[in-house]
């Protein structure tokens, strides 16, 4: 069990009152630092077990152990998994427009623990007026800003980056709380082929650098190709791959 | 990046919507501040009044609906002044009269013996006699105020008067009035044999208490004795209502600050759909959305209290510096007035807040994501 970091039997999840069936029964399993692209045509369900595996969503029957945890039988909204456990990519990489790069890489820390001592450090008026979680998350966020080689846009704000910076972001952000899986749901959906390759080759990296277990949703074969591993979904159910190979 | 920074930053992405909020909020703080302080003011002033200078407790007529309605029998005086353990006792009439260009001139009738009681210092001039029908001595505000001195003659009431002296005892309301021999003010007012107060001096090796209890037995629901604020206030009604009234104020601007907090934060949570799933989507638990929103609520109160203080305590100064109420109105800023703005104000962010941030904890992340 604990080679194996995702483990699915027979998961159902529907919709409209049970009238839309948007997974079938689907039993697979990831193992621990894997590279896996779930693949499938609009509609099949990928975004759905996507969902379910991050604890967005709850599945109506099966079983769904994630990292160690019981998702069938966890109660609550699983806020806590998914701030020590997961890590997430959107396709529109859903960053606050508001805050900088840093402060939007600093999100999930902000939810992980306890709120800082306010106006610990009353700097740069008006904003910030404290010290955040303290200067280990900031030289984390920092660290991976750099990483993806955003160092020097650490303050600029979403709108003055572009698609692909952007992304990058969002891909520092999913990893800031240390996770030990990564869920990117068409992370390059919104981005041009040239870009697309460097944040598909950022990832991959990262998921060799760090360990992680990356899984990867997309439509589109050539990047499934770039996994280690392809499962294909096709109306709620597991078939044969004939994404990626 | 911290927690309030964030919820600060917040604000200020919407900074003309969060204004328009604080200014609701405000303009109901700025109210309750100028309107207690001058309420406060006015009582203080209208309690030394009645127990100014060197007496060692009042009389007043228990359970009166205003203090100056307070109606005591003159007959009452000299039962009291006969007592062994009584100094001095002095009557004092006070009423309302009206001045040139003022309606409601706060105008003493007393002893010119009791000048001493009620520390009443002649600044100029002489003491009026006794009694006299037409003579009056002026406060120094009031003089100054009305441009007169001893010698001139003034209009109370529409009968004629005339300045023998100017005198201060230090008192606003007193010293912004005027004193008249008891006599011609029980005749203007048309309440002979009537008293406002009855201002005692106990002989020394009696106790003070123990003369009052002896009022409070012996005119048993018809006189009261009072000495501290606490025991003007507890009898009469007016100042009560003064205070009702300022709380009445305050429930006012938590509703309607409520209302405007409630619909500036209910848009921001409706505009921030998405935002709030992706909090959720990267573990934010509810209780941590809940308290963002919460926060963003609280602060727009507290901004609010220091923004609606500042506007309150100018209000009333101007308020002072107009001139039918100068001599009138001497606003007092006591601490409990700035916590009750202070809570207030706190207490329209925090029920403003609670549905919208009820709401934001429970949007679920997943279909949040998905909204457009």
């Amino acid at each position: 069990m604990s080679d194996h970091i995702v483990v699915a039997r027979d998961l159902v999840k529907t919709y409209e009152n049970g009238r839309t069936r948007a997974l079938d029964g689907v039993t697979l399993e990831i193992r621990r630092g894997e590279f896996v692209a779930i693949c499938g045509p609009s509609g099949s369900g990928k975004s759905t077990l996507l969902n379910l595996i991050g604890a967005l969503d709850k599945p109506d029957s099966g079983e769904l152990y994630v990292a160690g945890e019981d998702l069938m039988r966890s109660p609550g909204d699983l806020a806590h998994f998914r701030a020590r456990k997961v890590g997430f990519i959107f396709q529109l990489h859903n960053l606050i427009p508001s805050l900088t790069a840093l402060e939007n890489v600093l999100i999930p820390t902000l939810g992980a623990s306890p709120p800082s001592p306010l106006l610990k450090r009353a700097g740069r008026f008006p904003f910030p007026l404290g010290e955040g979680l303290g200067d280990r998350s900031d030289a984390r966020a920092r660290e991976l800003l750099e990483r993806v080689g955003l160092g020097d846009k650490a303050h600029r704000r979403p709108p003055e980056l572009s698609g692909g910076e952007r992304q990058r972001v969002a891909v520092a952000r999913a990893l800031v709380n240390n996770p030990e899986i990564v869920l990117a749901d068409e992370p390059t959906g919104n981005l041009d082929s040239e870009t697309e390759k460097h944040v598909l080759k950022l990832l991959k990296e990262l998921q060799t650098e760090r360990g992680v277990t990356l899984i990867l949703v997309t439509h589109d074969p050539r990047v499934a190709q770039t996994a280690d591993r392809v499962i294909e979904i096709l109306d709620g159910r597991v078939t044969t791959p004939l994404c990626g190979r | 990046m911290s927690f309030l920074g964030l919820i600060l930053k917040n604000l200020w992405r919407h900074r003309i919507r969060s204004l328009l909020a604080i200014t609701g909020i405000s303009l109901g703080i700025a109210t309750i501040i100028a309107l207690g302080a001058i309420a406060d003011g006015m009582e203080q002033n209208l309690i030394a009044t009645l127990r100014s200078g060197k007496a060692d407790f009042s009389i007043g007529q228990a359970h009166a609906p205003m203090i100056v309605l307070s109606s005591v029998p003159e007959a009452r005086l000299y039962e009291i002044a006969r007592w062994p353990e009584v100094g001095q006792a002095v009557g004092a009439l006070v009423a309302f009269a009206s001045f040139p260009g003022n309606p409601y001139f706060l105008t003493m009738g007393i002893e010119p013996e009791a000048f001493e009681l009620g520390g009443v210092t002649l600044l100029a001039g002489r003491p009026f006699s006794k009694n006299a029908e037409d003579e009056v001595l002026l406060g120094k505000i009031a003089a100054n105020t009305l441009a007169l001195k001893p010698g001139d003659s003034v209009e109370i009431d529409l009968k004629k008067f005339r300045v023998v002296g100017i005198y201060e005892t230090g008192n606003l309301l007193e010293d912004g009035g005027a004193l008249l021999p008891l006599r011609a003010l029980q005749g203007l007012k048309n309440r002979p044999s009537e008293l406002t107060v009855i201002l005692v001096r106990v002989n020394e090796g009696f106790s003070v208490e123990a003369v009052m209890a002896r009022v409070e037995r012996e005119y048993e629901g018809s006189l009261i004795p009072l000495r501290s604020a606490e025991e003007f206030n507890r009898n009469y009604q007016s100042l009560r209502l003064v205070r009702a009234g300022s709380w009445l104020v305050s429930l006012l601007a938590l509703v309607i600050g409520g209302i405007g907090v409630m619909n500036t934060m209910i848009m921001s949570v409706f505009e921030r759909t998405r935002e709030i799933g992706i909090l959720r989507a990267v573990g934010w638990r509810r209780v941590r959305v809940l308290a963002l929103i919460m926060g963003e609520s609280l602060a727009l109160g507290a901004l609010a209290a220091f923004v609606g203080t500042f506007l309150g305590w100018s209000g009333a100064r101007a308020v002072t510096l107009l001139p039918q109420v100068r001599g009138l109105i001497s606003p007092v800023y006591a601490p409990d007035l700035f916590a009750q703005a202070l809570i207030i104000a706190l207490g329209v962010g925090l029920v403003g807040g609670l549905y919208p941030a009820y709401r934001a904890s429970h949007i679920s992340p997943q279909e949040a994501l998905r909204y457009e």
